[in-house]
């Protein structure tokens, strides 16, 4: 009987816990956006031109890029992996788009060709990339991270020290032109971004990448083709770090392998202040949406508020772990792996 | 027969003897060794390029030039310069751009145990010189105080009203050498025109990216930016891409350093108002001539003066005017120099901290 009512006890206390937990994680979902508006009211009162229509549009503007890689790397993150081959892949798309559109270094004139060919070679080493990961069941992290230093190898082999200008007047447009106001570079971010909502919300696809991340070996269980999900998830960030490469030429107007450099963990931190988490299967696209902006708005409000360029990074890493402590789940029920 | 056998063996032995001694007596040719942090970098391929007209003005064969690039990873400089002593012994001379300046010191003594006669460039330490060492023949800059100084008097001149008006600050990389004195130089011209105002400061670490960002945010806090001081052309480009989507280029003045093949474009158009060339043919041919000179033994490094120990060579300022000049001399050819003449690219004698 005893036995009973402890068992009996000991169930209900932890309906009761889940419950709580529920409550909890439906309230820190919420967090990232009172993150985001908490810091866009602080840099109201204090960085003067910070809220004006001229700066909405600014960090419209250079959300883009971060927008864009973070929408890949959520996936990824999701499943319970990282990848650092954006630093040498974005270089090398970045590097080789220049050099094949009307430039200034070779005779080529492809136009958007340029950047099809550029992509679909973006999204092969990214899917070699990922296969490694996969069948080789070699760690992610490193074999990323030996992509990115290979690719960056081509990038600089491909140009030799003197980056193309960009020539063409169609990219010039695409680089500095807006409809509405807004940039035309910020369209296709928002656009990516739709994409990636539909891919998580609407598809099994999505679904299949929670549950990895979730439990790798019961989605085995319940028959989901782990392998293939997984290559997906490197198809999309190819077309991610393509796309970053591209924009991230496009915006400076020159194909240099630096365009890779800075975009990795911008990234990462986007996903991870918007509340997805490092060990994969909670968190999503809007999050990083969110995650996107709080990076972005920090680093334009550092610079308008004046802050000496020799704090500046020390005031931002204590932000940004300000930013990731408010915003991510860290119960007392949860392991942070 | 017996003997015939013999006879045939002894003659096979001697020529294999003979023919293993004349490919040793052939001499191996001299390792030209460049360590530099990239070869992505078109200003430090200038220097691979200054090697390699020396070499090629030595006699053919006898020398060959080996790139050691260290892709900004200071360990990876030195071991690398390691393996080059390890494998070829003293036969080599050595330049050196380090990658920062502590670096300096493992260089000079891996290259003193070894006899290896070498020169250097940019960054040396405080207290830290050639004068000290019997193989290290010689140290050179260009004067980054004067290219801040210069590249600030065009600035201030060609601002709307000359002399006067707002302008931002785009530094380089923090704590770097080569921005600490192109400050200086920018100081010590404020100080002079008392009527400029300095709106902000910011640095651009050296890359067109970050430097495109920080000026989009000036852009948008600013309404009137009379002009931009920028330490080095990678960033005038993203600066002047910000100016563009704004439609003020070349309406706002923006300099430079360096003088890449982007920033002299740029002089040409009218978006940037000047950038100083450092002149890497020279840098990197004269400093492998004078490691060679010491090696050869046409100087030494007991009796050569301080100016010829540690010197400042000319930068180019490029400015509309001086633009024709500069393509024909340099863009429209390579040039070439005199190597055997050591006192042509020193421009003045360093200042020795004591």
């Amino acid at each position: 009987m005893d036995q009973q009512a402890r068992s009996s006890r000991i169930g209900l206390e932890f309906a009761q816990e889940m419950k709580r937990q529920s409550q909890r994680e439906r309230f820190v979902s919420w967090a990232p956006l009172a993150v985001l508006a908490l810091l866009v009211l602080l840099f109201s009162l204090t960085a003067e031109g910070f809220f004006s229509l001229k700066n909405l549009q600014n960090v419209l503007n250079q959300v883009s890029i971060p927008l864009v890689m973070s929408m890949g790397m959520t996936f990824v993150i999701l499943m319970g992996s990282t990848d650092l081959s954006a630093e040498g892949l974005g270089g090398f798309v970045g590097s080789v788009t220049a050099l094949m559109v009307l430039n200034s270094k070779t005779t080529l004139d492809m136009g958007f060709l340029a950047v099809v060919i550029a992509m679909v070679a973006s999204v092969l080493v990214s899917a070699l990339s990922g296969l490694m990961h996969i069948k080789g069941k070699l760690p992610s992290f490193m074999v990323s991270y030996a992509v990115s230093n290979i690719m960056a190898g081509f990038a600089v082999l491909a140009y030799r020290g003197e980056p193309a200008l960009i020539r063409d007047p169609f990219f010039t447009v695409l680089a500095q032109g807006d409809f509405l106001g807004i940039p035309y570079l910020t369209f296709i971010a928002l656009g990516v971004f739709g994409v990636s909502y539909v891919l998580q919300t609407r598809t099994r696809f999505g679904s299949y990448v929670m549950a990895i991340g979730d439990n790798e070996a019961i989605a085995r269980n319940i028959g989901i083709n782990i392998d293939r999900t997984k290559l997906k998830v490197f198809l999309w960030l190819g077309v991610c770090i393509g796309l970053v490469g591209f924009m991230g030429a496009v915006r400076i107007g020159r194909g240099e392998v630096a365009i890779g450099s800075n975009v990795v963990f911008p990234a990462i931190t986007a996903v991870v202040v918007g509340g997805t988490s490092l060990s994969g299967g909670k968190g999503g696209v809007v999050h990083s949406l969110l995650g996107a902006f709080i990076v972005t708005v920090i680093n334009n409000a550092l610079v308008l508020l004046g802050v000496s360029p020799y704090v500046q990074q020390a005031v931002q890493g204590i932000i940004i772990i300000v930013a990731v402590a408010l915003s991510i789940q860290h119960g007392k029920s949860l392991i942070v792996k | 027969m017996k003997r015939m056998s013999k006879l045939v063996a002894l003659v096979l032995v001697t020529c294999t003897l003979l023919s293993c001694a004349a490919a040793a007596a052939q001499a191996e040719p001299l390792t030209v060794a460049v360590s530099m942090r990239s070869t992505a970098s078109e200003y430090h391929m200038q220097y691979v390029a200054g090697a390699q007209a020396f070499v090629d003005s030595l006699p053919a064969g006898t020398a060959e030039v080996q790139i050691l690039a260290c892709e900004g990873n200071d360990d990876k400089q030195i071991n690398d310069i390691n393996a080059v002593i390890a494998a070829k012994g003293d036969n080599m001379i050595l330049f050196v751009d380090p990658n920062n300046a502590p670096n300096i010191t493992a260089i000079a003594e891996a290259c003193e145990e070894a006899g290896v006669y070498w020169c250097s460039a940019w960054n040396t330490p405080e207290g830290i010189y050639p004068t000290s060492y019997k193989y290290w023949v010689s140290h050179q800059a260009c004067d980054a105080v004067k290219q801040g100084y210069d590249i600030a008097v065009t600035l201030f001149n060609a601002l709307p009203t000359p002399g006067k008006g707002k302008i931002c600050v785009m530094e380089g990389m923090l704590a770097n050498s080569a921005n600490t004195y192109r400050m200086q130089g920018l100081q010590q011209a404020l100080a002079e025109y008392p009527d400029i105002e300095v709106l902000d400061d910011q640095a651009g670490d050296w890359a067109t990216a970050k430097a495109l960002t920080i000026a989009e945010n000036w852009l948008a806090k600013y309404d009137q930016i009379d002009g931009i001081w920028c330490a080095c052309d990678d960033m005038a480009v993203g600066v002047v891409q910000a100016l563009k989507a704004k439609g003020l280029n070349g309406k706002v003045p923006v300099t430079g350093v360096d003088g890449t093949s982007a920033a002299i474009e740029m002089v040409g158009t009218g978006d940037l108002v000047c950038t100083i060339a450092n002149n890497g043919w020279l840098q990197g041919g004269y400093g492998v001539a004078y490691a060679y000179a010491a090696k050869t033994g046409k100087i030494s490094t007991d009796t050569m003066d301080l100016t010829h120990r540690m010197f400042y060579t000319n930068g180019y300022l490029v400015t509309k005017e001086t633009l024709p000049d500069y393509v024909k001399n340099f863009v429209d050819s390579t040039p070439v120099y005199d190597y055997n003449n050591l006192d042509f690219p020193i421009a003045k004698a360093m200042d020795l901290v004591k």
